[in-house]
């Protein structure tokens, strides 16, 4: 299901609560709807995905770099939701070298080299760029015939 | 409207529909039920930074 269509879905939800005179739980429901990112049309796992990752950012006061490894291989391909997790990271002030580098290192999937927490996080966007050009030239690939 | 309340919406939600919605609707509860149950919807899902 896209995360458009289910969108709508708690939209629907809020509608009946709406007419059924429960106002505030409706603008709840809408509250909720809104929250859920239906960018290029994400499905809505990932959008789950995005909005549990936003939730954990929020509750949670220092993060570790298994959950930005994670929330960096969940983000997958999708730009969007891979700039919402590098911003984060980027301005985690509870983030040190080290843990950046074993970011990196997790993202990447193999041992990289960074002599600073800044040329970590730079490669961390260098191999997202890398993952997207990769995917594109596969899918040029695949489309071209051989003769 | 409470967190908790509105975990339980959309629990019973989910079992009154199915499929793929229905696993839906029961992922974001429990999302949702991660949340401090006391606190409203509108506090515990503001966007932060």
């Amino acid at each position: 299901m896209k995360a458009t269509e289910f969108k709508s879905v708690l939209n629907d939800l809020a509608h009946l609560f709406r007419a059924g005179g429960a106002g505030s739980s409706a603008k709840d429901l809408d509250i909720l709807a809104d929250r859920l990112d239906a960018a290029d049309n994400q499905s809505a796992e990932q959008s789950l995905d995005q909005l549990e990752s936003e939730l954990q950012v929020s509750a949670t006061t220092k993060l570790t770099p298994a959950f930005y490894i994670n929330a960096f291989k969940n983000a997958g391909l999708n730009e969007a939701s891979f700039l919402k997790v590098f911003s984060t990271f980027k301005n985690d002030k509870s983030i040190k070298k080290a843990d950046a580098i074993e970011v990196m290192n997790g993202y990447a999937g193999q041992h990289v080299r960074a002599r600073t927490k800044a040329e970590a996080i730079d490669e961390i966007e260098r191999r997202f760029s890398q993952l997207v050009y990769d995917d594109n030239s596969n899918r040029q690939a695949a489309a071209t015939t051989p003769w | 409207m409470k967190v908790k309340q509105l975990v339980a919406v959309l629990d019973q939600a989910s079992r009154l529909s199915s499929g793929e919605r229905a696993s839906l609707l029961k992922r974001l509860a429990d999302i949702l039920a991660k949340l401090p149950p006391t606190q409203t919807v509108a506090a515990a899902l503001k966007k932060r930074g």
